[in-house]
């Protein structure tokens, strides 16, 4: 496996690294895989996941291009006033570009986390050219200006206490000799009582046009795998807005829910990234492309029904 | 659009233990004849500061400065697995980083920066090569004991509010702190660093900056003067950039960024029309 530090798009200012695999030969012939910053956290990702994904999917015969959005990491600031979500866009077309010219690769993969996540699907919405996307802890409620909702500290909470601190005995103990936080806890309850009124009654838009982006990716053949952490409230979020879509799309083999078990949002630990992936690689592997027709391998369908990530819990749609 | 400031990423030293580093050029006009080089903590910590470091390289550079950031062999994009780190092998890598900046730049006069364990490992490299000019010293371990239950107890701290991980990483050579392995023998290694322990002083000149109260600042102080270092000592009430943030900010301290250039202008100074920022 060979990494070269690269600089390209248009003023030559997207500095990343291209990880190629250890034989040329038929490396076109694949998507290469394009990661894109989780947040702003720069392309070596937390705990250096992106390296170990880099790496990984390069052993395994892909051409994997980490590089970092204008502004983040190396990428020098861009001064055309563009706004992030459409120059992310650009910059990630100027990748397929990039890998294009001194690769000959013509199909491509887009994988990112949080919002790494958001611009690959916009991407992969956007050109053709992406065959498929790896969403990692996809945050559908995000903002118009890619900030949090400001209950998301209570959404986490209550995520917590229901998938985890209901269940722990330490918690339980804590609640019971006066030492839990009691305001977070009303606060919680209060929170998921109104959630649960309202969500009889509205839909929200981002919702709607989620289910329709899903749609419209996956009737041109876009391989969509969205991967979650269990331990994370953006989860819950994501199965609401997916709504029987997402379900319908999961049951026909196009789009795969994988839960990453006893993980959290930014994969803190060593065995988050040891299951992460190995999903990746799963999933990256089940996507082939030949000229310009994605062949959904009768493995990756039945694989979208049936996820395990080793001998762990993994759940589709539960 | 502007022209782009010239950084140019690249990989350096032997090909199987390739190091990244981004080397940023300074503008002609301005010429110092001293290069610079960044050496980052490691772990989560060279995550955090990653932004504050490029931001310091880029003011560096604007003030004439050629400077090289680089990632030691098993950390960022360099070569090598997380586990393979081993602080006597980051301390070959800062000598090989001090003779890439001083062949890209054509210049013998070398200034180090560490942050955290970057400073602890740029003093040590320091004072057993004996040839750096000025060293700054940003928030450095000192004690490498503390430093290793520090992160022993920051990792107890994050899984309070996270799913515990089913392995036990122990059994397996090493520990895991935030998703960066530590083996056993890079534990070992740690606990036997002191910087009170340094026989020869890291640098002619040495700038130590402390923002975290909780390290020692004055054995330190009182040591590197015993030795014979020039010494000066900044204390900054500046945010402790490397600790991971509730809402997942990268924070970059500009009063630390401003004195560590002005420090470094004045101590080398301009060789042409050179003007302070």
């Amino acid at each position: 496996m060979k990494e070269e530090a690269v600089l390209f798009g248009e003023k030559k200012s997207l500095a990343g690294v291209v990880t190629d695999p250890p034989t040329t030969v038929g490396n076109h012939l694949r998507p290469a895989v394009i990661l894109l910053n989780p947040g702003i956290v720069h392309r070596v990702g937390p705990g250096r996941i992106y390296v170990k994904i880099a790496r990984a999917l390069a052993a395994a015969g892909f051409v994997v291009l980490r590089f970092d959005f204008s502004g983040i990491g190396d990428s020098a600031v861009r001064h055309d006033n563009l706004q992030f979500e459409k120059s992310a866009i650009r910059e990630a077309q100027d990748a397929m570009d990039f890998l294009k010219s001194t690769r000959g690769i013509e199909h491509f993969v887009c994988l990112g986390g949080c919002s790494g996540a958001l611009i690959s699907l916009e991407t992969a919405r956007c050109d053709s050219r992406a065959v498929g996307a790896v969403l990692i802890n996809y945050p559908v409620t995000e903002d118009e200006d890619g900030s949090a909702n400001a209950d998301l500290v209570n959404r986490r909470a209550a995520h917590y206490y229901w998938n985890f601190a209901l269940f722990n005995l330490k918690s339980w103990h804590k609640f019971f000799t006066g030492r839990a936080n009691y305001r977070q806890l009303m606060q919680v309850l209060r929170l998921e009582a109104k959630r649960q009124f309202t969500s009889k009654s509205e839909i929200p838009r981002e919702a709607t046009e989620f289910e329709v982006n899903l749609r419209q990716l996956t009737d041109r053949g876009a391989r969509l795998t969205f991967l979650c952490s269990q331990g994370d409230p953006l989860l819950d979020e994501l199965r609401k807005a997916g709504g029987s879509e997402l379900q319908h799309l999961c049951a026909l083999g196009k789009v795969t829910l994988d839960i990453i078990p006893r993980s959290d949002h930014t994969f803190s630990s060593l065995d988050d990234h040891e299951q992460l992936l190995e999903v990746i690689l799963k999933r990256i592997n089940g996507i082939t492309c030949s000229g310009k027709k994605i062949i959904n391998t009768p493995q990756a369908a039945s694989d979208a029904e049936a996820v395990s990530v080793g001998d762990s819990v993994g759940r589709v749609l539960d | 659009m502007k022209p782009v400031r010239s950084m140019l990423p690249l990989y350096f030293g032997p090909p199987n233990k390739a190091l990244f580093g981004c080397y940023h050029e300074p503008p002609s006009e301005r010429s110092r004849k001293c290069a610079v080089l960044i050496c980052q903590p490691v772990g989560h910590e060279y995550i955090n500061s990653h932004r504050a470091l490029r931001q310091l390289a880029a003011r560096l550079s604007d003030a004439g400065f050629p400077v090289l950031r680089f990632d030691y062999y098993g950390c960022g994009d360099s070569s090598g697995s997380s586990e393979a780190g081993r602080v006597s092998q980051w301390l070959e890598n800062i000598s090989m980083a001090i003779s890439e900046v001083r062949y890209r730049a054509g210049l013998t006069q070398v200034c180090v920066v560490g942050l955290r364990f970057g400073g602890a490992l740029s003093a040590i490299a320091g004072a057993q090569r004996g040839d750096i000019e000025s060293l700054v010293l940003w928030d450095p371990i000192v004690d490498g004991k503390s430093y290793l239950e520090k992160l022993i107890f920051l990792q107890k701290e994050m899984l309070r509010f996270r799913p515990k991980p089913k392995r036990d990483r122990n059994s397996q050579g090493h520990i895991d702190i935030l998703g960066f392995p530590l083996s056993n023998f890079l534990c070992s290694e740690l606990e036997k660093i002191n910087l009170l322990t340094l026989a020869d002083k890291p640098a002619k000149n040495v700038l130590v900056i402390q923002s975290d109260q909780t390290t020692g600042e004055d054995s330190l102080n009182d040591h590197l003067s015993r030795i014979g270092a020039r010494l000066e000592h900044q204390r900054l009430e500046a945010s402790q950039i490397w600790l991971p943030t509730t809402d997942g900010s990268l924070l970059v301290p500009n009063q630390v960024l401003q004195s560590v250039v002005s420090w470094t202008s004045q101590m080398h100074q301009c060789q042409t029309h050179c003007q302070t920022h």
